[in-house]
């Protein structure tokens, strides 16, 4: 399975300017605006998922950290009653990222480039939110 | 049989008798709900429970970036996602395909709320027996969720 993940997704991650692979299961991109990215095969083996780390929370204290994680909290129950594929969270090294998911059988080839774009986006969108809130509240 | 094992088994039911997109509350006890959205098509069900505390009840700053790390802690397993809804109650969810298996989704609801702040004293926390017949909890759940 490993090996046909990488062949399904090898064309997108050159595409997308990941050279190698970071495992047999993932490969990690990194954008000119410092977005990162890691795309995995799930450990079900049967869905692609995707962590968009968004920034860097570390150094956020304080009012502006707890608007911060309040926002992100309510953004996940939107998402969820929404059914949108992804979820807001704060891993152990303080990154918030979006981690989405979708499953390969539902998922035609030429629809993974831009899922996977659309999840960037909304990447994207949560870190101008968390720059946002962090300056208001200081 | 427990609310959380009453509730668990009218999942293994089925939630046909909800609309799509219609979400139903069930009160467990004080402040924790059990919350029921059933998905549009077959896309399943989200499961929510809930607790409403104070913002200035216990360390609400750090119980709620608890809940945020949850979401990053379980992606790859449990897929838990932790929330605050629009009344300030926290949440902990999970999207699930149906059928549910009973006894499976049993203990899915007693580890997401393990995962909320603590039962409120005096509660037996998410093992309660079942409350009587005047608790709404009390009622049969497929009925209730008709009256939702």
């Amino acid at each position: 399975m490993p090996i046909e993940f990488l062949a399904t997704f090898r064309p997108i991650a050159q595409e997308l300017g990941a050279q190698t692979a970071s495992s047999p299961r993932s490969f990690d991109l990194v954008f000119d605006d410092d977005l990162c990215a890691t795309v995995w095969l799930h450990p079900n083996d049967r869905e692609v998922a995707v962590d968009v780390w968004c920034c860097d929370a570390a150094a956020v204290a304080g009012v502006p950290r707890e608007a911060m994680v309040d926002a992100l909290l309510r953004l996940n129950v939107i998402l969820q009653q929404a059914q949108e594929p992804c979820a807001l969270g704060l891993d152990n090294r303080d990154f918030v990222l979006l981690h989405a998911r979708i499953e390969l059988a539902a998922l035609a080839q030429q629809d993974l480039l831009p899922w996977f774009l659309g999840m960037l986006d909304q990447g994207r969108r949560v870190r101008s939110l968390v720059s946002t809130l962090t300056l208001q509240a200081e | 049989m427990t609310a959380l094992a009453e509730i668990a088994q009218a999942l293994a039911e089925g939630t046909d008798p909800l609309e799509p997109d219609q979400e139903l509350s069930i009160p467990l006890d004080g402040d924790r709900h059990v919350h029921v959205l059933r998905l549009p098509g077959s896309a399943g069900v989200l499961l929510a429970v809930s607790r409403r505390l104070a913002s200035s009840q216990g360390d609400a700053a750090e119980r709620r970036e608890g809940l945020l790390r949850l979401t990053a802690d379980t992606r790859w397993y449990d897929a838990l996602v932790g929330g605050l809804d629009g009344d300030g109650a926290e949440r902990v969810m999970a999207a699930r395909a149906e059928p549910l298996d009973a006894l499976q989704a049993e203990l899915l609801l007693q580890r997401m709320f393990k995962r909320l702040a603590p039962a409120p004293e005096g509660a037996d926390g998410p093992d309660t027996p079942t409350p009587t017949a005047s608790d709404p909890a009390a009622r049969g759940m497929p009925a209730q969720w008709l009256q939702a």
